[in-house]
């Protein structure tokens, strides 16, 4: 019914999707050498937003979703295929971040190193973290100055290390349950967040424009599914936006990549699911 | 080895042995057993850890069973360097061009010095009585002076002065590991090596054959003649790096976080000239005009990237310094109105930072791989994580542990970073089993079966501290769950705090949570989850207990 995704089909027992299995083995195991060839495996799913088949080193990729939710899910997605092949990944400033759903989204949780209150050590605290850990997100940057910002990103291209920036509503700062009001620091100058929510242009821009929910309907059902819209811009790509519809995940806890998102008729997926949800209850 | 000139020039050390435990617990390791350790690994120990058969290298486990009653100190080096400033600036009195290898080892040359004391036995004497005046109890000093830093370095062991061309005849009977390099001392023992005597009687020309310029520079070594002034030499030309901040930093971290990078572009300058950086001079102005400089020297060159991080310590007992300044003069009654309290801000921003290579010497290539291994990963990350934890704490820094539960809260558990994972002794195959259940969550109880816990998905944000909200039906009326896992009607309406009514578009549930009814009606839980969305697309799972609506999580 979905788009298998190419990281999962290696665990499947399907003989004719062995070569290609194969093939992806032998790409991840080729010993690489080039800067763009040095990468950090992603989710399948994520491969064509990020335009290539990993999180390329040294790179700035920004997660937002303004108004949208969505964005902590995608979050959490980009951190599931580092964290499972052993990268070292840090969240710092999302007191919030369900990790219950960081498990089940497919996030290594012992390659996870969580920072939730670094106050106004913010960056301090990421650029530590940039010495040793393969991603760093840093969530509620609202409260960085924009030299402070820039600094970690040239930190991030120094060491190799690929820095998130959550912005918006994106992984559970304080107060984003409610509101997506950012939550600045008192004397601080905000972050420009008028274009890219980061000063700059980060390598990697996704934006969450589009989210529907399904399962729960007037007293029945529960969730189960989440299917979002990205929208992608990259710095070395053409200016025009990539947009692609994820599950994150699909009614069977796999992120996976949906047939555009808004052919689908929402009700056919949900509704299968529905009844057997409510069956089993 | 004809004649002096091959010599090293005459080097009066200051040493202070197992500094670490005596930086850390002086009072405590006069009367008790104490191992100082630094990834599961004994580095230094107490005189009666010693006696109890304790050795440096020992893995802390061993030293624990050997000795149950061992204090076991995690290292601290920024502590150690803390510790030791007064008593560089203790010596600085007697020698103008202090080195400091490491916190507890200080080395200035003689040459001047002994001419105005009138002797080197005069001049050691001085520095032992002024580093008593500094009345650190606990704190023993050893002061020598030999050919070179490393005969010196032996010689204050023993409190000597070892005359000059006569640290071969000194060192011959010493044993091999005294050569610093645990490697090639094991290969050179089990050779039937023994003492630096022997090795010292080896060809140079043999020694540099098999054991390459690690082996010959150990070889110098255990000749006496010292690391070399046949290597090194006074950087002629402007090597040094500066760095002018605009606006002038504050704190610490802001300073390191330059200097990691003025100590990158130094390296780079060192690479393609050959050369390594046997001794390097750190300079720190402040904008209030105060001048810090300190020298940090090393026979096999220095690593930028580790004086970089050494100058973090350095940073940190110099504003330390100035910490207890400020609170000298808060205590006389002066105003500091530009300190803040529980941070460390020296007196002015630093405004220049600059690393000046003062000797250096042709890059021989060591071969990393053969001896030793890069750090691996897992050790960059504890390194990183101990530095974010000595900023904000050590609960600071977590990990996650799925755990038993039905809240999405409540089923995961979190640990401070480099803790043991919690173990739990069996899963709960009955929750509702009286005495279990809620009580031992952890990694087993994750997996085991929860009634009541909703299937996944999770979501994606939760409320730390469940926000108070107010789930209306139709009417307007609250919507209340009763005994039986009902709704009294259907909600049409959510109240966030701080935001208009919002309206509900879908709703599921809801789903009754009944625990610790078995540990009495004063620890029984009762709750009901019900998930919601609203008309814009935004879903929340709410919970109710005792009649309150509460936002557990968001779908986010």
């Amino acid at each position: 019914m979905f788009d298998t995704l190419r990281g999962m089909a290696a665990t499947r027992p399907v003989r004719r999707e062995l070569p290609e299995s194969l093939a992806l083995l032998a790409r991840r195991t080729r010993p690489t050498t080039l800067a763009r060839e040095d990468l950090l495996p992603v989710l399948g799913p994520l491969e064509e937003l990020l335009g290539g088949p990993g999180l390329q080193r040294g790179a700035t990729v920004v997660v937002s979703g303004t108004g949208v939710p969505g964005a902590t899910s995608l979050l959490l997605a980009l951190l599931a295929g580092p964290s499972t092949a052993g990268a070292w990944c840090a969240v710092v400033g999302a007191p919030d971040l369900g990790l219950a759903a960081a498990g089940e989204l497919g996030v290594a949780l012992g390659r996870l190193v969580l920072v939730p209150g670094p106050g106004r050590r913010l960056a301090q605290v990421a650029g530590a973290l940039l010495e040793g850990c393969d991603v760093v997100c840093v969530c509620t940057p609202s409260v960085l100055a924009p030299p402070e910002a820039r600094r970690l990103a040239a930190r991030a291209r120094e060491r190799r290390a690929v820095l998130v920036v959550a912005t918006g509503r994106a992984a559970g700062s304080a107060g984003s349950i409610v509101s997506s009001a950012p939550c600045a620091r008192a004397g601080a100058r905000p972050v420009d967040t008028s274009r890219t929510g980061w000063p700059g242009m980060p390598d990697v821009r996704l934006d969450v424009t589009a989210s529907r929910l399904s399962g729960p309907g007037q007293g029945d059902g529960r969730v189960i599914a989440h299917l979002v819209e990205v929208a992608a811009t990259r710095r070395r790509a053409a200016p025009e936006e990539l947009r692609r519809w994820l599950w994150l995940p699909a009614a069977d806890g796999r992120i996976s990549l949906a047939p555009d998102g808004a052919a689908v008729p929402p009700a056919e997926p949900v509704g299968e699911v529905h009844r057997s949800a409510s069956g089993a209850r | 080895m004809s004649g002096y000139g091959e010599l090293a020039p005459r080097t009066l050390v200051v040493t202070c042995p197992q500094w670490p435990v005596t930086a850390s617990a002086a009072q405590l390791a006069r009367t008790a057993a104490v191992a100082v350790v630094e990834d599961e690994r004994v580095v230094a120990v107490s005189g009666h850890a010693r006696a109890e058969g304790i050795r440096p290298g020992l893995r802390r486990r061993e030293a624990q069973a050997r000795c149950p009653e061992l204090e076991v100190i995690v290292r601290d080096r920024a502590g150690e360097v803390r510790a030791f400033e007064p008593v560089v600036e203790a010596i600085e009195v007697f020698g103008a061009q202090v080195a400091v290898r490491d916190a507890g080892w200080a080395a200035f040359a003689t040459r001047g010095p002994a001419r105005y004391f009138g002797g080197e036995r005069a001049l050691a004497d001085a520095v032992g009585t002024a580093l008593d005046g500094l009345t650190i109890p606990g704190r023993w000093w050893r002061v020598g002076v030999g050919d070179g830093a490393f005969v010196a370095t032996q010689a204050a062991r023993r409190g000597l002065v070892v005359a000059r061309g006569a640290g071969a005849a000194f060192l011959a009977p010493l044993g091999i590991e005294l050569v610093g390099r645990p490697d090639l001392a094991d290969v050179l023992s089990r050779l039937g090596i023994g003492t630096l005597g022997a090795f010292a009687a080896l060809g140079e020309a043999d020694v540099l054959a098999r054991f390459g310029t690690y082996g010959a520079l150990a070889h110098r070594l255990a000749r006496g003649i010292g690391e070399g002034p046949l290597r090194s030499r006074p950087a002629r030309e402007d090597l040094s790096v500066a760095v002018e901040l605009d606006p002038p930093a504050e704190g610490v971290e802001a300073v390191a976080f330059v200097v990691r990078g003025l100590a990158g572009t130094l390296a780079a300058r060192l690479a393609p000239a050959g050369l390594a950086c046997t001794r390097l001079r750190v300079e720190v102005t402040t904008t209030a005009g105060e001048h810090l400089s300190r020298r940090w020297s090393n026979e096999e060159g220095v690593d930028p990237a580790v004086v970089a991080e050494r100058l973090r310590w350095q940073l940190e007992a110099w504003l330390a310094v100035r910490e207890q300044l400020v609170e000298r003069e808060r205590a006389a009654g002066w105003e500091v109105a530009a300190f803040e309290a529980g941070e460390v801000v020296p007196s002015a921003g630093v405004e220049r930072v600059a690393l000046v290579p003062e000797e250096v010497a042709p890059e021989v290539g060591r071969q990393l791989d053969l001896w030793s291994r890069p750090r691996t990963g897992e050790e960059r990350v504890a390194r990183a994580v101990a530095r974010v934890q000595g900023m904000l704490g050590h609960a600071a820094v977590t990990r996650a542990v799925l755990a038993g539960g039905r809240g999405p809260g409540e089923r995961v558990q979190l640990v401070a970073f480099g803790e043991p994972v919690p173990e739990t002794a069996a899963a709960p195959t009955s929750p509702t089993g009286p005495g279990r259940g809620a009580r031992s969550r952890g990694p087993a109880a994750a997996t085991a079966p929860w009634p009541g816990r909703l299937p996944p998905p999770s979501p994606a944000v939760v409320a730390g501290v469940p926000l108070p909200a107010e789930l209306l039906d139709g009417d307007g009326a609250h919507v209340a769950v009763d005994a039986r896992g009902a709704v009294s009607s259907a909600p049409a309406s959510l109240v966030l705090p701080g935001e208009p009514a919002l309206g509900v578009a879908a709703w599921a549930g809801p789903w009754p949570a009944d625990e610790r009814w078995w540990e009495g009606p004063t620890h029984r839980r009762r709750r009901a989850r019900v998930q919601v969305v609203i008309a814009d697309g935004r879903a929340y799972l709410l919970a109710i207990e005792r009649g309150r609506w509460v936002v557990e999580g968001a779908y986010d």
